[in-house]
């Protein structure tokens, strides 16, 4: 039986229909389910085995990135979510998803520890693809069925990646990568300058799982900016392929 | 599927975007292009031809069909009821017209902003100068025969589509010297013969990469392809399709309807052919070079050489950092 995945559509999210296509792609089935739906029946999470908050500006971020969905998720869906993260069900935070779930305290979920995605160096929405590199050591094993880097765009204003006290390795899903040949990374190929080139986060079972940049931007060969100058690697299908399998 | 920046670093200007809109079964696609010039607004009918024909022209350079196509003008203005700023609007509504009817295209919308006036410091009323854009949507057959402005192999030839003219005025030459006069470019009764060409060489894949020739001509077309693909080219313009010009005219003149194209030198024979039957001007001006500068001659005269890095400079403002 195929996979089914609760794609979360919050008023503003905007990335809910490409999410659907990363999923079904990879070989599950995925249906949009508005935030209105969820909570007035939060008992329809039972029906899915994962989880993907889509990227987009929910609520018009007005409160800040992700901070209204968050109180959403903590305030209507608390104990739906702790069921969910209890059954080790997959769940994929996607830019606004993954500010969102940061926010409200599932991404990294460490207690002793804080963790925020505040403004962009640069000051401005960054808009750019950026090369993201697996973390070896992480413990999530979604990432570790990851095979290679993973290219695609970053669109967002608050991606830098902090926490109070430096983020255990084994937390860190991916890593902003040089591209172009650089030794280090700098801007622009760390978007934002996130501590560590951090670009994306697990918990410590690495079942929920977040990152800034856009994966179901990138499912098709032809979406890739040189796809006319022959280049073709780096699909963001790779991380989907890899959370579908990953559900139980 | 295109996106308005292209090339090795994701940094040049496109002609045009396409998109593939999510769950659009096939192979089609769509473009979207722009055509605007503030400055040609010293002659508003022909500034509305050459919107129009910039927007077709950057639409057809990524591989849309030109059969296909629709517009949409966007009039930025000011107050019409004033008799110099409602004339120059009916010049360019009259340019719209003949340019849709050039092109058998049709405006399927638009839009106007009117009445932007300003009182200047020394007490003067002042408007805007009368701004048109023009957007197209076109269809594209296939997002295989997409093609991308960056060049892409050194060893390729250089083509040019279309005719030079001494046309200069409103050009960012002129700007640049801090001249006056000229001509506005006009819209050659060939133009949409020659979009047709373009597009059936495209669709049979014999273009490489393609570029259209719009602010700053022949130079800063070929410039911006250089930069974009990260290789040189060796042009000489001695053969160029033109009328009887001065070097510096041939570089910068802004005549429409006009394109580079890097073709690979298996395809050149079935390309002349097909240009030769559809009767339009082009000429071959040299080759994609290995070394990634810029040089244009003329006969015994070199016109320009700048460097990959004095290129990418100038376009950025500042250097490109690369260790590669």
């Amino acid at each position: 039986m195929k996979a089914k995945i609760l794609i979360l559509h919050a008023s503003g999210t905007n990335r809910h229909h490409e999410a659907k296509e990363a999923c079904e792609l990879s070989g599950a089935s995925a249906d949009i389910v508005h935030m209105s739906a969820l909570k007035s029946k939060p008992s329809l999470l039972d029906d899915y085995q994962a989880l993907v908050l889509a990227g987009g500006f929910s609520y018009g971020d007005a409160l800040g990135a992700g901070k209204r969905l968050a109180l959403e998720l903590n305030l209507n869906l608390q104990d739906s979510l702790q069921h969910f993260n209890a059954a080790q069900k997959g769940i994929l935070g996607i830019c606004n998803g993954f500010q969102a779930l940061v926010q409200a305290g599932l991404l990294p979920a460490l207690e002793d520890n804080s963790a925020s995605l505040s403004h962009n160096n640069s000051g401005h929405f960054e808009c750019r693809w950026v090369r993201l590199m697996p973390n070896v050591k992480s413990l999530s094993p979604i990432i570790q069925k990851l095979k290679g880097p993973i290219y695609c765009p970053a669109a967002h204003g608050e991606g830098r990646f902090l926490t109070a006290k430096a983020l255990p390795e084994s937390h860190v899903a991916f890593y902003y990568q040089p591209q172009y040949g650089q030794m280090t990374i700098q801007y622009p190929d760390n978007p934002n300058g996130s501590q560590a080139a951090i670009a994306g986060v697990s918990n410590a079972r690495g079942n929920i799982l977040g990152l800034m940049p856009h994966p179901e931007n990138h499912i098709y060969a032809w979406q890739h900016p040189r796809y006319r100058r022959g280049e073709v690697e780096g699909s963001g299908l790779a991380l989907f392929q890899a959370f579908v399998d990953f559900i139980p | 599927m295109l996106k308005p920046f292209v090339g090795i670093y994701n940094h040049g200007s496109s002609d045009a975007a396409v998109i593939k809109p999510l769950n659009s079964k096939g192979q089609k696609a769509i473009a979207i292009s722009c055509g605007i010039n503030p400055r040609y607004s010293i002659d508003p009918y022909h500034m509305a031809l050459s919107a129009i024909d910039e927007a077709v022209r950057n639409a057809v350079a990524v591989g849309a069909n030109p059969e296909e196509l629709s517009l949409l003008d966007n009039f930025c203005w000011g107050n019409p009821n004033l008799p110099d700023r409602l004339g120059s609007l009916v010049k360019a509504a009259e340019g719209c017209l003949a340019g849709a009817l050039h092109y058998q295209v049709p405006f399927i919308s638009g839009k106007d902003s009117l009445n932007n006036e300003y009182i200047s410091a020394s007490g003067e009323r002042k408007a805007i100068p009368g701004t048109l854009l023009i957007s197209a949507m076109a269809m594209v057959p296939d997002i295989e025969q997409v093609v991308t402005m960056d060049l892409k192999k050194a060893g390729n030839l250089l083509y040019i589509l279309g005719f030079s003219r001494d046309e200069l005025g409103g050009s960012l030459l002129l700007e640049t010297l801090k001249l006056k006069g000229g001509k506005v470019p006009s819209l050659s009764a060939q133009a949409r013969e020659r979009a047709l060409a373009l597009h059936q060489v495209i669709a049979q894949g014999l273009v490489q990469s393609c570029h259209d020739l719009s602010e700053g001509g022949l130079a800063v077309a070929a410039a911006e392809m250089v930069i974009a693909g990260g290789v040189g080219l060796e042009l000489q313009l001695a053969n160029l399709p033109s009328e009887a010009l001065s070097s510096l005219t041939k570089l910068f003149a802004e005549s429409n309807t006009r394109w580079l194209l890097e073709v690979d030198p298996k395809h050149v024979e079935a390309l002349e052919n097909h240009f030769k039957t559809s009767h339009v001007p082009h000429a071959q001006l040299g080759h994609v070079s290995e070394k990634a500068e810029l040089n244009i001659s003329h006969q015994d005269e070199n016109l320009i050489h700048l460097t990959w890095a004095e290129l990418d400079k100038a376009w950025r403002g500042h250097v490109l950092e690369v260790s590669a």
